[in-house]
């Protein structure tokens, strides 16, 4: 009997996922464990192995299709079987014509989240459409309807400018007319060199800045956080650096060696290594630390597992890995997870010299890295240069007092000071 | 008492009755004030009646045609005027009944008399009193224009209205400008059997028509014995023993039983009295809701000189009293048709070929002449044309201009289609009862894409 492919459900949050591509096309064998798909979810790229034998036996939904969760995307069975979709289809047919059906009507409209934002971003009114014979609307449906709810015209401009008519904002929720598709035209194409003569545009946020737009948010109003600010005399790391370099294969980075400065101060501050649970501090075992990186789509955070564990180039090499991968929209979801503690570094960029970070929930601390900047010191009367690092730690101050919270940056600073430390 | 209204609407035309209408479907308590009778210029002294002469000069231009038919009149026909006076007056009488008895089923109180706004919620009512209001729909009209010459206020130089009550027909009759009124009064006259001249300042009648139109018009007109005379400017009117004369400014003089002057319409402004409603040219200045600077005051309709036709003030009438109501409707004003009735009609919607060429790069034609059309040809009336001006590189409809019988009807199904933002594509594939004089839309949409099968191949 043919068993189903669905879209899987590979993390907490996750509700939806887009098929990349097909790895292997309708009538191919395929083994048990043999990838045969690759899926996006909000925040990777994974590949979906098969869980039987046997042969593709139809592939139900395509390439860039984004389906919900656990819902059917192929069908694998044995050479020749008939995959079970027809009957699939005709017992929801069956089902729609029932009492049943009718009743949904009246009850709010049966719609995938993906369905819901879609008709949402568009202005248009779910109920306005007809749910298909599954009873259920998907993404798809509703974008259906919105190429379609274009006028002649309207949609004649659009896709001679290769622009597709459902993604064209309308004016309150009426099929897109002509002066909606020029309007998004010329946001589009700025006419002139002036970017001001465009007027405003609206850019729809990434599903990437959604989620983190709704995490930073919730940890900003719900923990009572503090900044704390610390400058570290960074002149002899910087020298050891060069050292290191100028030997090794692996450039290590100033990031990597305030990485593992940061795992060693974890280790002798477990506080500051900890999760929130209700009304208890979870202080976690290992040291997992998150490394924020930004990339075209948003800002992702892979997990260095084991960051106190790692030798200096393995560290080095795992941390380019993550980085590499979520750039490419590669990393695994559990990739993501798991952290108990987080670094931000945005001393590359130039331009500011310290921050205030916001804590990833449900950990209790984020260790912000700033800018290098050399200043003159008087040292024993004769003026010397050093460069300094400013680093910031914001804390939860539920899980940290003050004098936990110090210790731990001033943990940091000494080990950024004394960089021997940071290699032993 | 004083009296109070959820809406009190100033004038009985098509935007006041409308807007009446509108409000009182909405639930509002609705007052119209009117101090001449219900249905406005269009139902008294402008569509309506001279659609109904028309009817009785195109029947009689019609005589002509039947010998070739087959039907033999053994005596000439001849004009009534007493029963084409009383027959235009009962059209006209049923219309305006009906506009009441519409307005009595909803509930408005019809209250007569001039009306003059006092205050932004304040509306005094001749032989009423004061009477206030939520919001306030200055419904008022527009009045023939006058033109500043001298012997102008002459008893022989009538206006549209008193031009429509006349019990006989006039030896000769001037008409003093070739826009609408004017060419369709011509019609009517000539076809009595006045001996008519058109006088027009522009170079050509019909100005603010396709030129396409303002030629067949000129044409047929010119073939039927009516003298056009454009581009000529009038210094001065003398009353002779017999009529008139037009003193004109080269020099020339026109003589004439009677004249008729058709030199436009102008926003009658009596009802705003000192209120500090905002007017700019002569017209009341609103926002596309028909609200004046004066909240809650709107001005639907001629009043506002935007588009002055009855079907527009139509739309106004009903956006002012959605927006009156608080629920805020813009008037929409893109596809507006136009009209010139009489033989051939005329009807427009969208830009003149002139216009469009002058906004746009490239522009393509689309022309089918009537007489390739097998409707008209079987029922002999192959007069005119059908001319659709669209934008090659998506088919939009730019325009579109058809002169010949059933112009008036033809043309919403034009109007229609551009609303909804049809293109050619779809019109030319949009099947046709065959035969129809509509065919001709369809095949002009296909000429205009080069693909029309009933024209010749280049």
């Amino acid at each position: 009997m043919a068993s189903s492919v669905i879209m899987p459900k590979a993390g907490m949050a996750m509700e939806e996922g887009v098929i990349v591509a097909w790895l292997k096309k309708a009538g191919d064998a395929v083994v048990r464990g043999e990838p045969i798909a690759e899926i996006e979810t909000d925040k990777a790229v994974m590949e979906l192995e098969a869980e039987a034998d046997g042969v593709l036996l139809t592939i139900t939904r395509g390439v860039g299709e984004k389906v919900p969760v656990t819902e059917v995307i192929a069908w694998i069975g044995q050479s020749g079987e008939i995959p079970p979709a027809t009957a699939t289809a005709k017992a929801t047919a069956k089902a729609a014509a029932t009492p049943a059906a009718t009743k949904l009507a009246s009850s709010p409209i049966p719609a995938t989240p993906a369905a819901r934002r879609i008709a949402g971003e568009a202005g248009i009114e779910l109920a306005s459409l007809l749910p298909p014979p599954g009873g259920v609307l998907h993404a798809d449906d509703v974008r259906r309807h919105i190429r379609k709810d274009a006028t002649p015209l309207a949609s004649r401009i659009a896709e001679a400018a290769a622009m597709d008519p459902g993604a064209v904002p309308r004016f309150e929720g009426r099929r897109a007319h002509k002066a909606d598709v020029e309007a998004a035209l010329r946001s589009r194409t700025p006419s002139s060199g002036d970017p001001q003569a465009t007027g405003d545009r609206r850019i729809p946020l990434t599903a990437i800045q959604r989620i983190t737009g709704e995490r930073l948010a919730r940890s900003h109003a719900e923990i009572p956080s503090v900044t704390l600010f610390a400058l570290a005399d960074a002149t002899r790391f910087l020298a050891v650096r060069k050292e290191l370099n100028a030997e090794g294969s692996i450039r290590i980075s100033v990031n990597d060696l305030v990485i593992r400065a940061c795992a060693k101060a974890l280790l002798a501050n477990p506080r500051a290594n900890a999760v929130i649970d209700g009304d208890g501090l979870i202080l976690k075992g290992g040291i997992h630390i998150g490394v924020a990186v930004a990339t075209d789509t948003g800002l992702l955070v892979p997990t260095l597992r084991d960051a106190a564990r790692l030798s200096l180039p393995e560290l080095s090499l795992r941390v380019k890995d993550l980085a590499g991968r979520a750039r490419a929209r590669r990393l695994r979801p559990e990739e993501l997870e798991g952290g108990t503690f987080t670094i931000s570094n945005i001393g590359m960029y130039g331009g500011a010299t310290s921050f205030t970070p916001i804590i990833n929930q449900p950990q209790v601390g984020i260790l912000g890295i700033g800018a290098l900047e050399e200043r003159l010191f008087l040292e024993a009367g004769v003026p010397v240069v050093r460069t300094m690092l400013h680093l910031s730690f914001s804390f939860d101050h539920r899980a940290l007092d003050g004098a936990e919270s110090s210790s731990f940056i001033k943990a940091v600073k000494d080990l950024i000071e004394r960089p021997l430390l940071i290699l032993a | 008492m004083l009296k109070e209204y959820d809406l009190v609407v100033v004038g009985g035309g098509p935007a006041g009755y409308m807007a009446a209408l509108r409000g009182a479907l909405h639930g509002a308590s609705v007052a119209l004030v009117e101090s001449g009778e219900l249905g406005g210029t269009c139902l008294n002294r402008g569509c309506i009646p001279t659609k109904a002469w028309l009817q009785t000069a195109e029947a009689l231009l019609e005589t002509r045609d039947w010998a070739s038919r087959g039907i033999v009149l053994d005596t000439p026909p001849r004009l009534d005027m007493k029963a084409a006076l009383a027959s235009k007056d009962r059209a006209v009488r049923r219309l305006t009944g009906g506009v009441k008895t519409l307005l009595d089923s909803r509930k408005v109180d019809i209250l007569r008399g001039r009306a003059v706004l006092t205050g932004p919620r304040r509306i005094d009512v001749e032989g009423v009193g004061l009477v206030t209001t939520g919001a306030a729909i200055l419904a008022g009209g527009s009045v023939s224009t006058r033109l500043p010459i001298p012997g102008i206020d002459s008893k022989r130089v009538l206006q549209s209205e008193d031009i429509l009550a006349l019990g006989k027909v006039p030896e000769s009759l001037l008409v003093i400008g070739g826009g609408v009124i004017g060419v369709e009064i011509a019609q009517i006259f000539s076809a009595f059997g006045s001996a008519v001249t058109i006088i027009e300042l522009e170079k050509r009648l019909l100005p603010a028509m396709d030129e396409g139109l303002s030629t067949i018009a000129a044409e047929t007109l010119a073939r039927r014995g009516v003298t056009i005379r454009t581009g000529v400017s009038i210094a001065g009117i003398e009353e002779t023993k017999e009529g008139l004369a037009l003193l004109l400014a080269d020099g020339g003089r026109i003589e004439a039983e009677l004249a008729l002057l058709s030199v436009g319409r102008r926003p009658d402004l009596s009802c705003l009295g000192d209120s500090g409603v905002k007017v700019e040219k002569g017209r009341v200045v609103t926002d596309e809701f028909m609200e004046t600077n004066l909240k809650g005051v709107f001005a639907p309709g001629d009043i506002n000189g935007r588009k002055m036709l009855a079907h527009a003030a139509f739309a106004m009438g009903e956006a002012a009293a959605d927006s009156a109501l608080g629920k805020p409707r813009r008037a929409e004003l893109e596809y507006v048709p136009s009209v010139v009735y009489g033989k051939p009609e005329l009807a427009s919607v969208g830009r003149s070929e002139a216009e469009a060429r002058a906004t746009f790069d490239r522009v393509e034609l689309g022309v089918f002449p009537f007489a390739a059309n097998g409707r008209a040809v079987a029922s002999g009336d192959t007069e005119g044309f059908v001319k659709i001006i669209i934008e090659p590189r998506h088919g939009e409809i730019l325009g579109v201009h058809i002169a010949g019988a059933g112009a008036s009807e033809l043309i919403n199904e034009a109007a229609a289609l551009m609303r909804l933002e049809a293109t050619a594509h779809e019109w030319a594939d949009t099947m046709h009862a065959h035969p129809s004089r509509s065919e001709a839309l369809m095949e002009a949409a296909a000429a205009a894409l080069g693909r029309c099968l009933h024209l010749p191949g280049k």
